[in-house]
């Protein structure tokens, strides 16, 4: 299979991609905070150095110590630990509502531009109804349909956001349907699947990746604010919204300890934006000749 | 029996704009981009078509293919219709014909390597077993058109406007055609590699007995490389004959005015002198009536005015439509 | 020296590219005589677009002289300032059309109003625009646009290529320029059309009596307008020569070459081809600069770079061939 020439492409185009992006420090910086959170994500039994569910009455609201590094929260928990362990449903929020966005847009947006017709207008409508609505008012109607959870938050994310890849990837289908090296293809005798699989989605990719790298990170906002008014995680799960909330109330006696989700919720939506423009530029062909 | 032949081609485009625009204009704007145009093309002929901006050419050459839906008309391809293949007959038919687009470089997809964009057409038509042979074939194409082995791992806007040209040659080939439609193959490539081209373009036509419609705006190249041409003014072909006889003795008014602009090197007039047709041609939402030419023909009469003239023969294969010969 | 309206001398422009400076222009060395029409011919990587834009001052930043000297009239213009060039040279005694008209005209102003700001800033803010609006259709009636006053209220997209050409044209020629640079302004337009705009370029040159360095790859259109031809080659001018003569006897081996690879209607030969590739900036072999697609390539060509020099009156050539 290594020998094959379709592995030979890939390697090639892969090695391309990797050397653009080493002369990159967007790439550096966007890589190591996403994998830094990744790791919290996974390993986070390995690496959190206490129980982040531990109480311990006597020790509430300290500063940092030696014992522990970001100092307790209002029930004596570590704060470290928890700041770790809700890596975890950043990384669910952010991945999987992004992965729902952009399947289900992608779907939507080939079917319209390729079938048309009443199809594509009921598609649009779709689209339309919900960008219609202010998305704070959509996904606070559907949860409280729904009922909050983590899940049903990544799926409404994911729903709400939507349109907007539905409507980028019809559009972009459209343009790229009348490109010279499509009609090329279909005189090769290339059928619709093969063209759109081939030609058309590797390069409607690049755009999706921008907007997922925005998406991404403003998705973890939202799982932030939506627990941070009590309608996302429910404790004693815990996330960086609901850390959020937490140390709102107690910003006047322990000012610190807001500061660290804030500055989690922060560093993760740099990491993803800068990592997806680094990628975006690398994977356009065109935008990287060496003069 | 041609190995092409075009009975009655039209195609219009409709501009469906908005219900105003339609009450303003008495009804959708209709352009007919090619009207009535029937030619044949033998085994081994190369047809060049020339002709303006508006012309319909570039419409003829898409349509020739079904790469464009014609609205009427019919196109035979060793004496059966292409207009009713199903996907699979179609299929098999690009098989047999295949394109060269005018821009070298935007035919080619920007992400694909070279050895990809050629191989691609043996993917479509499943003719690989394993990836080992391909390689080997792919270099072969390459080889034919003049690349070496190194080419096929770039990307398309890592070679010259002339590579990316061979590149898009060798894949036309790779199904081993045996009719190519040419759009501009040269357009925008310098003089060298315009001779390259052109001779490789002969050599391949003798070596795979392939026959060609050729497009082109260049009548130096029209000599070089065509045996028969076709001249084309608002979606009609207005003259067809072999080349030598277009050259030396053309009878349409058009073919004269868009000949005598022709200058050879050894010619010996210069622009200032000359005697230039004027005006330009007109757009093809709304031709003149009558001849379309008539409102530019030095020669036009009343008959011109009102009549559109037929294409009929005015010696032994040479068809000219002008009122002058019928 | 006092005909000659424009001189240039031993001229050299570089790019700057990643940190390092590449030479696209070296030892570029031409005059041009008052009401001449001198070609600049050439393939791509050539410079003669360089070239043009050069005199005009239009590179970008990264571009500077490097060496030499362009003298207009008499005065060394590479020493006047950005606003005295700008006031006194371009666009008054220096005139310029470009290859794709649409690009240079403004999409959101009418075509007549484009015109009247031209003659309004030419007659120097004393006449006032109902004034020349008489003067701006007589113009364009005289570049050959039918229906003048109509088309004056016009927009550029309703314009037709040719017809945009010949706006820059009037534009060009309202200021009476001692020297206009047309860089490829027929390519993008129709035969007919192109002989048209060749015709009025000629008829314009004769009344106005400017000199034009013309731009162009097509031998054939040069053919029948240029008095003279220089043939460019990576860079350096390789042949200079008056048209006639750089057909029937040419010197320099590439133009000998380019001309046996040219289709020609009257030719039925084979047409010839250069093996190998136009050199790119940075890349030039040393020695002569066409010497690997050379068939008559020595020694000295690989390790000196030829000079031109005049071989017959008026035919120069840089060549060492002409040396032995």
């Amino acid at each position: 299979m290594f020998k094959s020439q379709k592995f030979f492409r890939f390697k090639k185009k892969s090695i391309r991609v990797i050397k653009i992006m080493k002369k990159d420090y967007k790439a550096y910086l966007g890589g190591s905070i996403i994998m830094l959170i990744l790791i919290s994500a996974i390993f986070a039994p390995l690496i959190a150095p206490a129980d982040p569910y531990k109480t311990n009455v006597t020790r509430r609201l300290e500063g940092p110590s030696l014992q522990n590094l970001l100092g307790t929260d209002s029930l004596g928990r570590d704060i470290l630990s928890r700041l770790i362990y809700a890596a975890r449903p950043a990384v669910l929020v952010s991945f999987g509502g992004i992965i729902i966005s952009v399947i289900i847009g992608i779907i939507l947006g080939l079917l319209a531009a390729y079938v048309g017709g009443i199809l594509e207008s009921i598609i649009l409508f779709i689209f339309d109804v919900i960008r219609a609505f202010p998305p704070i008012i959509l996904i606070l109607v559907l949860l409280s349909i729904i009922g909050p959870s983590l899940l049903s938050v990544i799926v409404i994310l994911g729903v709400t956001i939507m349109p907007r890849y539905g409507r980028v990837v019809r559009a972009e289908t459209l343009s790229e349907k009348e490109e010279d090296f499509v009609e090329a293809a279909r005189s090769l005798g290339a059928d619709n699947s093969r063209i759109i699989f081939k030609h058309i989605l590797p390069n409607i990719f690049a755009s999706v990746l921008v907007l997922s790298g925005m998406d991404m990170a403003s998705m973890i906002m939202w799982e932030a604010g939506l627990s941070f008014l009590g309608l996302g995680l429910q404790p004693p799960l815990s996330s960086w919204g609901v850390m959020l909330q937490e140390s709102y109330q107690y910003i006047q006696t322990a000012p610190l300890m807001i500061l660290w989700p804030a500055l989690a919720i922060m560093l993760t939506m740099l990491g993803f934006s800068t990592f997806a423009e680094s990628l975006r530029v690398a994977l356009n062909p065109k935008l990287n000749q060496e003069v | 029996m041609a190995l092409v032949e075009v009975k009655n081609l039209k195609k219009y485009f409709v501009n469906n704009e908005g219900l105003l625009y339609k009450l303003a204009n008495k009804g959708p704007i209709k352009v007919k981009a090619v009207d009535d145009v029937s030619f044949k093309i033998e085994k081994e002929d190369t047809l060049a078509v020339v002709g303006e901006s508006g012309c319909g050419k570039t419409t003829v050459a898409r349509s020739v293919l079904r790469l464009i839906e014609p609205t009427a008309g019919e196109i035979l391809y060793r004496g059966r219709s292409i207009n009713n293949f199903d996907k699979r007959e179609l299929k098999t038919f690009r098989k047999d014909a295949q394109m060269i687009l005018q821009d070298p470089r935007s035919s080619l997809n920007p992400r694909f390597i070279v050895e990809e964009i050629v191989s691609e057409p043996l993917y479509i038509h499943d003719q690989i077993e394993d990836d080992f042979n391909l390689l080997d074939r792919v270099w072969e194409l390459l080889n034919l058109v003049g690349l070496s082995k190194r080419y096929s791992e770039l990307f398309p806007h890592e070679l010259s406007g002339g590579q990316a040209r061979r590149v898009g040659i060798a894949r036309a080939l790779a199904l081993q055609p045996e009719f190519i439609v040419c759009d501009e193959p040269t357009s925008g490539l310098d003089i060298s590699i315009m001779s390259a081209v052109l001779n490789l373009m002969k050599k391949l036509q003798q070596k795979y007995q392939l026959t060609y419609l050729w497009i082109s705006h260049n009548l130096h190249e029209v000599r070089y490389i065509s045996n028969k041409v076709a001249v084309m003014y608002l979606g009609k072909i207005v003259e067809i004959t072999d080349t030598d006889t277009i050259f030396n003795n053309s009878v349409h008014p058009y073919t004269e005015a868009l000949f005598s602009s022709l200058r050879g090197i050894s010619d010996d007039w210069n622009y200032k002198e000359r005697e230039i047709i004027e005006g330009e041609v007109p757009s093809p939402i709304n031709p003149p009536p009558g001849c379309s030419f008539h409102p530019r023909c030095k020669y036009s009469f009343d008959k011109c005015k009102k009549i559109e003239p037929e294409l009929e023969a005015v010696e032994a294969g040479h068809l000219a439509a002008c009122h002058l010969y019928n | 020296m006092s005909d000659k309206i424009l001189k240039i001398n031993d001229l050299a422009v570089e790019y700057r590219n990643k940190g390092k400076y590449l030479r696209v222009l070296q030892d570029i060395n031409l005059e041009l005589d008052s009401g001449e029409i001198l070609a600049l011919v050439g393939e791509s990587g050539s410079g003669k677009s360089t070239l043009g834009k050069t005199i005009l001052r239009l590179l970008p930043d990264s571009a500077r002289i490097a060496e030499g000297s362009i003298f207009f009239k008499g005065e060394d213009i590479c020493n006047f300032s950005e606003k005295k060039f700008n006031d006194q040279i371009r666009g008054q005694e220096m005139a310029m059309v470009i290859q794709n008209p649409q690009n240079a005209l403004n999409p959101v102003f009418k075509v007549g109003t484009q015109i009247l700001d031209v003659l309004y800033f030419k007659s120097k803010k004393q006449k006032s625009r109902k004034e020349l609006k008489k003067e701006a259709v007589e113009i364009l009636k005289k570049v050959g646009i039918s229906d003048p006053e109509y088309r004056f209220g016009e927009y550029p997209h309703q314009f037709s290529g040719g017809m945009k050409q010949r706006v820059m044209l009037a534009m060009a020629f309202i200021s009476n320029p001692s020297l206009l640079i047309a860089d490829e302004p027929t390519t993008a337009l129709d035969l007919t059309v192109e002989a048209q705009i060749l015709n009025l370029l000629s008829n314009l040159v004769d009344e106005y009596k400017t000199s034009i360095l013309y731009i162009s790859h097509d031998l054939g259109v040069v053919a029948g307008l240029s008095d003279r031809i220089a043939v460019m080659y990576a860079g350096r001018i390789v042949e200079v020569a008056q048209t006639r003569e750089l057909f029937t006897e040419p010197n320099h081996p590439y133009t000998e070459a380019l001309l046996k690879c040219l289709p020609d209607y009257q030719k039925t030969e084979e047409l010839q081809t250069i093996p190998g590739q136009v050199p790119d900036p940075g890349n030039y072999p040393v020695g002569c600069n066409f010497h690997p697609r050379c068939s008559y390539s020595f020694d000295r060509c690989r390790q000196e770079d030829p000079r031109l020099e005049e071989i017959t009156s008026e035919h120069f050539s840089a060549c060492f061939l002409n040396d032995r």
